[in-house]
């Protein structure tokens, strides 16, 4: 699992310095959570995209996605050429989730979103007797929207079991502004049931966290993860001024020769 | 009018199996809609623009969400309606009651693949974003 993270965040970032695009430090963080749920967690056949028994993902952390799109390349859901075009006008694989990608379910963007299609999609297999797993992944910031907390009510009260909702909360080395914090008391307030993971590029933790959470009944489950932003970047881990920024000509090719190591 | 249009609404969800009622709240729609279909009608609270994205999971789980609303709540919930239902060309009917003017329509008018209505056998039976609003002077 660690050389198929390692091979993620490879093209991950060769997508994104092809693009000329930035958002290193929000894309290195998501990389095990993704990871874990496609390779591992998640029912999910890429011979078969609307086979009725797999399990679904809705990216909310839509600044995300091209950590999900390197990871449906790979296995299998389009080609991985795709990723050279990323964001590029006419190209296949926008900015933002958009259902046209084969293993993408929803069109997002903005943030916030994702969470109520999540509840929406758990509550129509809840009611029609599915046993199908809906996951979503949710950024910190995104907490601040408003449509969170209205989907958050909504998805308790319907004690949707089937929905797990992960947090990707980075550590950062400046944090200023607004932040939400007492996550756990919040959700768990709102009726969630929370499950915090200390250390969310661990995959046994995170793995750890999703059995227990499959235990759990009648209660929406948050999977709080404390993550890097950065992470596996070393000059750039828990760096603000890395979250939205690109890699230099210089800083990609001292970064490539050592993730190809580690693949 | 207004009864007609619920009484037709009514008869397109016992047509169709896969139609599945959102509302905000509790209201004299969404109580005819309980009586017949109590398992098929959602009452999600009144934040708008979760009832949208619910509207689109409901869309992956293979139903035909109708998502009543009132008149006042439209537009709070516009770039939901527009990212993800427009743009994607999800089939996801809007069923609106109240308003005396046509702004609403001419919002809707503007967003891709949205079908203006003017009638629920119109909304029901065409594929993609649906709107019919039944305004204040129509019924009155």
């Amino acid at each position: 699992m660690e050389k198929k993270a390692a091979q993620i965040r490879l093209d991950t970032l060769t997508a994104l310095y092809d693009a000329s695009k930035g958002n290193v430090g929000s894309l290195m963080s998501v990389v095990e959570i993704l990871v874990n749920l496609y390779y591992k967690e998640m029912r999910i056949d890429p011979a078969k995209p609307g086979w009725d028994g797999q399990d679904y993902m809705i990216l909310s952390k839509s600044d995300s996605v091209l950590v999900q799109y390197a990871i449906l390349a790979d296995l299998g859901f389009f080609d991985k050429s795709e990723l050279s075009y990323y964001g590029k006008s006419g190209a296949l694989l926008k900015t933002c989730p958009d259902i046209k990608v084969p293993g993408i379910f929803a069109t997002l963007s903005g943030g916030g979103q994702g969470l109520s299609v999540a509840t929406g999609l758990a509550l129509s297999l809840k009611t029609a007797r599915k046993n199908n797993r809906v996951f979503t992944l949710v950024g910190d910031y995104e907490l601040m929207k408003g449509q969170i907390w209205e989907a958050a009510l909504c998805a308790a009260h319907y004690k949707l079991d089937n929905l797990v909702m992960f947090i990707d909360d980075p550590i950062l080395d400046i944090e200023s502004g607004v932040k939400v914090d007492k996550i756990q008391d919040k959700f768990e307030a709102f009726g969630w049931s929370v499950i915090q993971v200390l250390n969310g590029h661990d995959f046994e933790e995170i793995s750890n966290a999703i059995h227990k959470s499959s235990a759990i009944s009648r209660k929406p489950i948050c999977i709080w993860c404390n993550t890097i932003a950065g992470k596996g970047i070393e000059f750039a881990e828990r760096k603000a001024s890395y979250l939205n920024a690109s890699l230099s000509d210089g800083e990609m090719s001292y970064v490539i020769p050592k993730l190809e190591q580690l693949v | 009018m207004k009864k007609g249009a619920r009484e037709k609404l009514v008869m397109a969800g016992k047509k169709h199996s896969k139609i599945v009622f959102l509302c905000g709240q509790q209201c004299d729609e969404s109580a005819e809609f309980l009586q017949y279909f109590a398992e098929r009608s959602f009452c999600l609270g009144t934040g708008w623009q979760n009832v949208i994205g619910v509207a689109v999971g409901f869309v992956i789980g293979g139903r035909i969400p109708v998502v009543l609303m009132n008149y006042d709540d439209v537009i709070a919930a516009i770039a939901q309606i527009k990212e993800n239902i427009c743009q994607p060309n999800l089939n996801v009917k809007i069923f609106v009651v109240g308003g005396d003017d046509k702004f609403d329509v001419s919002v809707m008018e503007c967003l891709p693949n949205m079908k203006i209505c003017e009638s629920v056998e119109e909304m029901v039976e065409s594929y993609g974003p649906g709107y019919l609003r039944i305004s204040k002077m129509v019924l009155s």
